[in-house]
Order: structure tokens, then sequence, then C-alpha cells
């Protein structure tokens, strides 16, 4: 829960405390959770549903701090699509920099769309923002990205 | 399409690595959560409720064991007869509940009480002499009968019945019941129908209508005086007189910023001055000359006090839900801190210093004003009590629950007798809005 929470918010003491809201929460809704499953079924669903405590607790935050409303600063003119070669050796650690550059809003729209697999509709929903600027927002944060990751690419290569 | 497909598949694969990420438990998070959120600080507001609370308490206390008192008395006294006769020819059958009538074909009948063996207590004697007003006394009767006193009261009932059954009854009819003959014959039918258990449900409901002429409420009275906006607040009581009179009392603590009387003369201003304020600080006249002789003058002075209040205030309800009062109010004063306003005249030392002999005609308009206050060190009003206010007010109440009402009350109190007598104007007025329970 932890690293859901990480995504969403930079400060590492931030997330920190939104991962014990969420369990505590989980606790106080226990009695709500409930699955037909079993075995390892069962737990995908539980770790499916605790996800989703603690981003809802994330996008709760964010909206609370009104981050989620700030003006996207992305120019358009800034955002030209560009090459970029998947290098085998990504690590989370340097996708989470890069992430942690992208605006507020991008990166909670990246993350519940791309990462946690909601949908557009849900997205709308859960930030009460149109469908068409869920989908913008997420198109912005994906190039935002790639011209990220080829930078710090580029700077890497100038290094070496 | 190639760069597509690349592009989405950074995409794919930076999503993939987040998903599958974890972050290892930080040792002690969870203790340091708790520690900080595990026992919240009460919020300042609390105390308030509390504060609130200890005083519905109290105040309740006191209401319920006022209305105990009340209902130890005995509101109200059954007396019936029984035939003597009835007894022997049934012996098996329980004594049946008569209405309270004289028979006059019927010599049989007791209409006296009965004497007691041993000395009866205050609240037996009241008893009896209650029974004793309500039975009718018929000369003639001269059969021995059994008297069931059902004497209600909230103790030892049942323990003295039974005692009360088995007393002999005496030959003679008491002299109390000489004095009101023929009461029981004056009764209704309808009077002379009811049971006992209606009898009993009469008293229940007497005392409940005792109960229910008590009112205690909350007092939070806002006033304004010639000086500024003061607060108070308290406990009222009220006790109903009839339908349209009532009759309030209670106690509340305030502030009261009074200013001078209009009364009072200047002159009487000067013998105010008191100030055991220091003189002000060197920095306060820089500039201005120091050894000036002071010219004080008093302005003003005001007052802040903190008092307590007994009103004792009739109110006339004049529609449903209208009601004026008129009354009196005893003012204590606890606490006083007077200030005394002045105005000096001083003079501009740095013009003086500056100035040329041929300009020196002009400076004799350079003594100025200063305007001070200083804290008195006479307390005159401080632990004194006044018989102090005549109160008029109006008012409306409004029902909230089927308990709860909120009476809001524009007020205006008027100082009288020796409180109108001080060098102080104690006028004042304001809204009191009180809650009734």
């Amino acid at each position: 829960m932890r690293a859901i929470t990480l995504r969403y918010v930079k400060n590492e003491y931030d997330a920190e405390e939104l991962t014990n809201e969420s369990f505590v929460r989980a606790f106080n809704k226990m009695v709500m959770f409930s699955s037909v499953d079993s075995g390892e079924r069962f737990e995908k669903a539980f770790r499916s549903w605790l996800a989703r405590i603690a981003v809802n607790i994330s996008i709760d935050f964010l909206r609370a701090q009104k981050q989620l409303v700030a003006l996207d600063d992305v120019n358009e003119g800034e955002l030209e699509p560009q090459h970029v070669d998947v290098s085998g050796n990504l690590h989370v650690e340097d996708i989470m920099k890069l992430l942690a550059q992208l605006p507020e809003i991008q990166r909670a729209i990246f993350n519940l769309y791309e990462v946690e697999g909601y949908s557009h509709e849900e997205v709308s929903a859960l930030l009460s923002i149109p469908e068409s600027t869920s989908r913008t927002y997420l198109t912005r944060a994906k190039k935002k990205l790639r011209k990220l990751y080829l930078a710090s690419i580029n700077i890497t290569a100038g290094f070496e | 399409m190639n760069r597509g497909k690349k592009d989405s598949e950074l995409i794919k694969q930076m999503a993939e690595s987040l998903r599958n990420h974890t972050e290892p438990y930080r040792e002690g998070a969870w203790e340091r959560f708790s520690a900080m959120y595990g026992k919240p600080k009460p919020a300042l507001w609390t105390r308030w409720y509390w504060g609130a609370a200890a005083v519905l308490l109290l105040a309740a206390g006191w209401f319920l064991l006022g209305v105990r008192q009340e209902r130890a008395e005995p509101a109200f006294v059954h007396t019936e007869t029984v035939y003597p006769e009835a007894r022997v020819q049934e012996p098996q059958r329980k004594p049946e509940v008569q209405p309270l009538a004289v028979d006059e074909e019927s010599p049989a009948v007791a209409q006296h009480s009965v004497p007691r063996k041993r000395k009866a207590s205050p609240r037996q004697e009241r008893a009896s002499v209650h029974k004793q007003q309500e039975v009718a006394s018929d000369p003639s009767a001269a059969g021995p009968v059994v008297m069931l006193n059902t004497a209600v009261s909230d103790e030892d009932d049942s323990r003295r019945q039974p005692e009360r059954e088995t007393l002999p009854a005496p030959q003679a009819a008491s002299p109390a019941g000489e004095e009101r003959p023929g009461l029981l014959a004056q009764r209704t039918p309808h009077e002379q129908a009811i049971p006992v258990e209606a009898g009993k449900n009469i008293i229940a409901k007497e005392n409940s209508n005792v109960a229910g002429k008590w009112d205690l409420g909350l007092v939070v009275s806002p006033s304004l005086t010639t000086e500024r906006v003061n607060m108070g607040g308290g406990i009222a009581v009220a006790y109903q007189l009839s339908d349209r009179l009532s009759l309030r009392s209670g106690v509340s603590l305030g502030e009261l910023g009074v200013g001078q009387s209009h009364n009072r003369g200047r002159g009487n201003l000067s013998a105010m001055l008191d100030s055991q304020t220091p003189s002000p600080p060197n920095d306060y006249f820089q500039g201005w000359v120091q050894d000036a002789p002071r010219n004080g003058e008093i302005t003003s002075v005001t007052s802040n006090i903190l008092a307590l209040d007994i009103p004792l205030d009739v109110r006339y309800h004049v529609t449903r839900g209208f009601y004026a009062s008129v009354g009196v109010s005893f003012l204590t004063v606890l606490e006083e801190q007077r200030t005394n306003h002045l105005v000096i005249n001083r003079i501009n030392e740095e013009t003086f210093g500056n100035a040329k002999n041929s300009e020196r005609q002009g400076f004799v308009g350079e003594v100025q004003p200063v305007y001070l206050s200083e804290r008195a060190a006479s307390r005159p009003l401080e632990g004194r009590g006044y018989t102090g206010f005549m109160n008029f007010s109006i008012g409306r109440t409004m029902p909230l629950t089927r308990k709860l009402s909120l009476s809001v009350e524009p007020y205006f109190k008027l100082p009288v007798g020796r409180l109108s007598r001080e060098d102080m104007d104690f006028t004042n007025g304001g809204i009191r809005i009180v809650t009734g329970f």
C-alpha cells in the first residue's frame, strides 16, 4: 500500500501517513469486503480492495490539498513526440523520479489508468473531471514521461 | 509505426514495473502514527461542553431534589368506609371500594377519623386533619365501623395501611367532623363514583402538575451599556403561579462595563482621581517637557465590574408564547477595575529648544493636550451589594422540542435606590436568551 501512496504523493512522510490511514480505513470497513473466491484469487481480490482504499485515500488527500485543480503547467509546444529506445534496465526508482516531475493531475490519471487499471469513466468520476479531460491529461502525461525519459538517457549518456 | 509501438512498450513497461513494485514496511511507522493520532487532544470547545454539562447536571439535580421534596407532602387523602355488616357476612370477600357518600338511611356509616393509639408524627397528623376535613360527620351514626385510610405518600404506605385497618372504631364522632357537616353529601355523583385507582391517578396527576409548574433554564444575556457590549449568563428558575402569571428567579454572572453617571458633576471627577499607575515610561513623553507641571483633567471614568445578579421577576403571559415581565434584581459586585481617562496639557520641549527669540511669541500655542488612561487604585463598588435594578422585559417563547424551549427576551435594567446614586451609570439593556426544560 505504501508503494501505491508513494505514486500519488511526492513526500515520503505523507505517503507513510496515507498508508496508515488506509490500513485504519481497511480495518474499519473490513465487514464490507466480501469475495466468493478462495485461495490465490481471494488474495488477489483482497489486495485489489486494499489498493482501492489506498488510491481513494491518496486522491482524497490530493483533493484536500487542492493540488488536483492546479492548472496543467505543461506547454503543448514542449511535448513534441520523440523516439524513445526502451532499455532493458528500467528501475522503479528511476520511473518514480520521472513520475514525480509530472503535474499532480497528470500523475494521478496516469497511475489510475495505466497502473491501477481504471477506465476513463471511473477516473472522471473519481476526480470529478470530464472523461475528455482525463484522456487529454493521460496523453500529456505519457508524452511528458517519454520526453523526461529521453532527457534522462541523454544526461546519462553525457556522463559516460 | 515501429516508433509508436516502442513508445507504447515504454509506458507498458513503466506501468508493469510500478504495479509489481512493493515497498517494505518502515519500522515504527505504525507506532508513530498511533502516537500522533491515537490520543487526540481535547479541543477547547469540548471544555465548554464539559462545563455546560456540569452546570446542567447540577441544575437537574437541584431541580429533581426540589420536586422530590414537593412530592413528599401528601397531596391528597383518600378515605373510604366499609360497612361492618358486609365484612361479617362475607369474610372471604375483600372490602369493596365505596364511594365517598353519606347514606342517610344507613346509620352504621362512620364519618369520623380514627384516633391513634400512639403519638402520631407531624406527617400523620397532617394526613389525619386532611382526612377529617374530607369526611363529613353524622351525629346519628353510632355503630362500630372500620376506617380504611389510604393517605398517599411516597413512603411507608404499605407498612402503615394494615395497621390502620385493624384499628378499633371509636364510638363517638370527632369534633372535627362536626365542624363541616354534610361535606360529602355536597359532592357530585361523579366525584362520589371515583374508585381508588382513579384516585391514585388523580394523585399522580397532581404531583406531576406540581413538577410541571417548575421550569429551569440556562440564560445567556448579552447586554449593552454606555461603554461596551457585555456578556453574562447563568441559571433561571421559574414557578408558574397561574395560567398567566409566573415567578422567575435565578443567578447570573456577568461583566458590566460602565461609565460615569450623568448625575455626577465634573467636580466629582477630580475626587475620583486616585491613580496607582506610575509615571509613563521615559520615552513616552520624548520631545515633551518632562518637568512640566501636570495639569491633568479627568474627562471620564469607566469601570469594568464582574457582578452577580439575582433577579426576581413576575412574568405575565399576554398571549400564547408572548410575555412581559417586571421585577427587581439584587446585585453584588464581585470585582471592579476602574480606569480614569485624563487629558494633560504639555509643552513641546523641542519647539522651545530650537526656537529663536523672535519666534517665541508663536510658541504660546504649543501647549498641546495629551490623552491618557490610568488604572485607578480605588474600587469603591467591589464587594458591595445592592437591591439595585428594576427589570423590564418582553419576550417570546418558542418550543424547540417537546421538552426544550427557547425564549428570546429583550430587556432593560434601570438602577434604582442606592445603585442609582453611585457615581457610575449602571443602566443597561440587551437580549436575554433563556432555555426552558
